[in-house]
């Protein structure tokens, strides 16, 4: 018996070889303490999960061995046998089988146990007369030392043993003894029958002869830790390494004393003429103890100088050395944290399968490069986006067999997953041989929503416009499925390569597929970051979200709905001081009372929106160690963490997400161009309750509605007035949903007029004639929920 | 879909717990959102995931699952369904204790067997949590 899987394997080894300590120590424990009820219930159930792990696996033998050990041990709860050595060696030697199935089970190593012999051996001595105290029983304790010496086995014997003969010493007369044992010993299992016993049976033997047997040395190879202690050595390893940067800077100190020193030196060496000069004019009298003085000074400063040097000296050597060591402790802490990428990538083809079955495609997922290794935060980090993008791929990529087939490639889609290492990055890719990225889809919903006009999309590469669709609020996607995830676009996914300092690039070629490929960086633990004063305090801010610094003049900024604004690459651009967003007591600043000309600004940039921080001073940039808020706080707005700066300083680490957000909430909405139009929906729907509370639901969304009462009158009212989107009923007289869309697609304009159904019909075959009749989205009635509807359409349009 | 019923998994024994686990991660209408590998562990799990089920084994260190149960049912009232080799029908104490407490109902620890039987198994397993699942709503 051999369990294939092989985490199942680990885990039963480390479960058995704890479980079987902790019964092995507990029954000698038991013998000394026969009345520790504790210890014999602890014994049962550790003796109960080791049966319950083998059966789980299969391991039967282990699981009969392990069940007739608790059955001995009921028996001590019950009071039908007593604590006896002779007991304790009963359980021994089921304990021994146990280890020697379980290690056949871990290793494959065939255990050659008879395990009938065995088992015979245990239940003889379990089925001896039930009264604990009957000479019987005495007798085998009695008679022990005699039959060691009667059966004392030579080393040719004790091969035999350990190659699981039976055992059978010379002279024995198999007649002579209890059937069964006779039976267990020529090797043929016979059932056990209740007998008496008129000779006691030898059974306590074969254990000293098994633990003679050679047998495994004890040994820990794994040491299993809990992830957040490494999190914290990794952050007392960082902390060393700010330690260690400060002690860098004592080196700086003693090379300014050791300049005083020089300069001291030189003077003193400058004055020496002058002193000589003087000798002449002095009375001898006081010029020697002058002389004598000055003497003492330069041998002072002689020393000094060379204690000066010496220290020089080692701390250059002990600060090149501390550096070494905390560097490789910080690597091999950082190394420890590595898991392979197939961790990660594990957790896909399950995914792909049933997607690919569901939407009736085929694809043969392909992993490679799953023992690179990487950060655990990556792999933990990337499973969202790459989960979206395979989504996306199968989706949206991916063609359905006979689509492809007459595209000219196979019917099976190629889809797979790869990672590998690149100087000091980890590299992950996901490549399809779908449909590729339609570019012109790409410039036609860019410029619908708003984010580029015609002639800038002219003027781009088609690099440039693929890699639009990271854009925030940007997705081609004109249906809305249950498996593509609800409302995140694949700027999401931007930002998490972003977070793990890395980058996505997409590279496709229409027909022939499309890759993604994160470059991800390898030290995750400090981050680059401006350091900006506020009120005397500094605040970190992270080099990643900071677009450029610029001096603001007063009279370039202007007021726009009465907040301030400045005119930055030809666009307005909002500023906020950093002590009004951190809420910070200070007197309320107004333009124009300041002491300088000019106002520093930071230009956060987070995703495409901007916003220009006013602080009072940039000091510098340096690597900091971001370390979290206490588990005590749930979350600080506008606070990421702290850090200590190099000087010793606890220093803020800021949040430019919630900065750029806080403004926005602060300021009532700007007026953008998206906001000032109103979208129009068509609204069809033939019930009049049903109409008015969808109609109701969508005005108070801020849509301007028109309703339709059938899909007839809906077909009409469309041609009439121009509409973002159309939400209707599927159900309905004269043209129902699905008619109505189909006639609606037929139109060339309407081709990307996103159309929402809403049905009572909620099966999947449903949906899929929804979607073929090209309808965006599928919402059922059922469970039907106002958000989702709102935020359907707000995704849609 | 409908979203997955949320489950907690208790179970001491790693063996068991992984094997469970698969059992219900290969089924796309259940999420086992959280594990734990005692009763008090437990506590915290669901206190922190809010599942819609909860599975349990009986026998467990520190806390056990009859006392798991009541816990449960006094702090954050869910369905719970005991897997434990000690819930087969001829153990009517184990059972009766366990309902007394509050567990809804049982379901005996899979064995290792045929793929055929693993399937029934899985689709028994599933089948009850989802009846559980469906009654707390």
């Amino acid at each position: 018996m051999f369990i294939e899987d092989e985490e199942l394997r680990q885990l039963y080894r480390d479960a058995t070889r704890e479980h079987l300590d902790k019964l092995d120590n507990g029954v000698l424990h038991l013998e000394k303490h026969p009345d520790d009820t504790n210890q014999l219930q602890e014994l049962l159930r550790e003796a109960h999960s080791l049966k319950g792990d083998s059966r789980m696996l299969g391991v039967q033998d282990a699981e009969t061995l392990t069940h007739q050990v608790e059955e001995l041990l009921i028996g001590i709860e019950k009071g039908t046998y007593e604590m006896t050595a002779a007991l304790c060696d009963r359980i021994y030697l089921g304990l021994d089988a146990v280890r020697k199935v379980t290690h056949e089970a871990i290793t494959g190593e065939p255990a050659e146990l008879q395990l009938n012999q065995i088992l015979a051996q245990i239940m003889a001595a379990e089925s001896l007369p039930e009264s604990p105290k009957s000479p019987a029983s005495a007798n085998v304790d009695l008679e022990d030392p005699d039959q060691n010496e009667d059966l004392n086995p030579d080393s040719s014997d004790l091969d035999l043993i350990a190659a699981g003969q039976p055992f059978i010493p010379a002279g024995l007369d198999l007649s002579l003894l209890d059937p069964e044992i006779a039976a267990a010993l020529r090797g043929t299992p016979e059932p056990v029958a209740p007998s008496n016993h008129k000779q006691p049976p030898p059974a306590p033997q074969v254990p000293e002869a098994q633990s003679s047997a050679p047998i495994e040395a004890y040994q820990i190879d794994t040491v299993r830790v809990a992830a957040p202690t490494l999190d914290l050595l990794i952050t007392h390893a960082s902390e060393l390494a700010v330690t260690k940067l400060r002690i860098a800077r004592q080196l700086d100190d003693l090379t300014q004393i050791q300049n005083i020193w020089q300069a001291w030196s030189q003077e003193n060496l400058a004055q020496r003429p002058v002193f000589e000069q003087l000798e002449q004019h002095v009375d001898p009298e006081y010029w020697a103890p002058l002389q004598a003085i000055q003497q003492l000074h330069e041998n002072y400063l002689e020393q000094l100088g060379s204690q000066i040097r010496q220290l020089q000296g080692t701390t250059a050597a002990d600060t090149a050395r501390l550096e070494a060591i905390s560097n490789e402790l910080e690597s091999g802490i950082v190394n420890l944290r590595m898991l392979p990428l197939s961790t990660l990538f594990s957790l896909f083809p399950r995914l792909v399968r049933d997607l690919a079955k569901e939407q009736r495609k085929e694809i043969d997922f392909v992993t490679e490069g799953g023992d690179t290794l990487a950060d655990k935060r990556i792999l933990e980090e990337m499973k969202d986006p790459l989960t979206h993008l395979i989504r996306n791929a199968i989706d949206h990529g991916i063609e359905p067999p006979a689509e492809r087939l007459a595209a000219g490639k196979a019917a099976k889609a190629n889809l797979s997953l790869r990672g590998y290492t690149a100087s000091n990055s980890i590299c992950i890719e996901l490549v399809d041989d779908g449909r590729g990225l339609d570019l012109g889809k790409i410039k036609r919903t860019a410029m619908r929503r708003g984010l580029y006009n015609e002639t800038q999309l002219e003027q781009m590469s088609p690099e440039q416009i693929q890699t639009l669709i990271f854009e925030p609020g940007f997705s081609t996607r004109t249906t809305t499925t249950e498996l593509s995830g609800r409302g995140v676009g694949l700027d999401v996914v931007r930002t998490h390569a972003e977070r793990l300092r890395g980058s996505i690039q997409v590279t496709s070629t229409p027909t022939q597929g499309c890759t993604f490929r994160f470059t991800l960086g390898t030290n995750l633990n400090t981050t680059y970051a401006l350091i900006a004063t506020v009120d005397q305090a500094s605040y970190a801010i992270p080099v990643e979200s900071v677009e450029i610094l610029v001096r603001v003049q007063y009279h370039d900024i202007f007021t726009l709905d009465g907040n301030p604004m400045i005119t930055f690459q030809e666009q307005p651009l909002a500023l906020a001081w950093l002590s009004e967003l951190l809420e910070l007591p200070t007197t309320p600043r107004s333009v124009g009372n300041m002491d300088s000309d000019y106002l520093n600004c930071v230009v956060l940039k987070v995703g495409s929106e901007r916003l220009g921080l006013l602080v009072d001073n940039v000091l510098e940039q340096q690597d900091i160690v971001l370390k979290p808020q206490s588990k005590l706080l749930k979350r600080i707005r506008n606070i990421t963490g702290a850090t200590i700066l190099s000087n010793g300083e606890v220093c803020m680490v800021l949040n430019p997400q919630d900065l750029v957000l806080s403004i926005r909430k602060d300021r009532s909405q700007p007026t953008g161009p998206i906001e000032a139009v109103e979208f129009k929906v068509l609204l069809v729907e033939n019930s009049i309750p049903i109409r008015t509370q969808i109609s109701r639901i969508l005005q108070r969304a801020g849509y301007q509605v028109t309703e339709a009462v059938d899909g007839l009158d809906g077909f009409k009212k469309l041609s009439l007035d121009t509409f973002d989107a159309v939400v209707s009923d599927i159900e309905m007289p004269n043209l129902n949903g699905l008619e109505l869309t189909r006639h609606i697609r037929k139109q060339d304009e309407y081709q990307e007029l996103p159309i929402i159904l809403l049905s009572t019909l909620a099966k999947n075959e449903d949906r899929q004639r929804g979607a073929e009749a090209g309808a965006s989205a599928y919402l059922s009635k059922g469970d039907f929920d106002q958000a989702l509807l709102l935020d359907t359409l707000r995704r849609l349009i | 879909m409908p979203t997955p019923i949320k489950v907690v998994l208790v179970e001491d024994s790693t063996v068991a717990l992984e094997i469970l686990h698969r059992l219900l991660d290969s089924s796309p209408e259940v999420e086992v959102v959280g594990t734990a590998q005692d009763g008090v562990q437990g506590l915290a799990v669901i206190a922190q995931t809010k599942p819609d089920v909860i599975c349990t084994d009986l026998t467990m260190p520190k806390m056990d699952g009859l006392e798991f149960t009541k816990q449960v049912m006094s702090k954050f009232p869910r369905p719970v369904l005991v897997i434990s080799n000690y819930v087969n029908p001829s153990d009517v104490d184990n059972i009766f204790n366990l309902m007394s407490a509050g567990a809804v109902d049982f379901f005996p620890k899979p064995n290792a067997g045929s793929a055929t039987d693993y399937e029934k198994l899985k689709s028994a397993l599933i089948t009850k949590i989802k009846v559980l699942a469906s009654k707390a709503k």
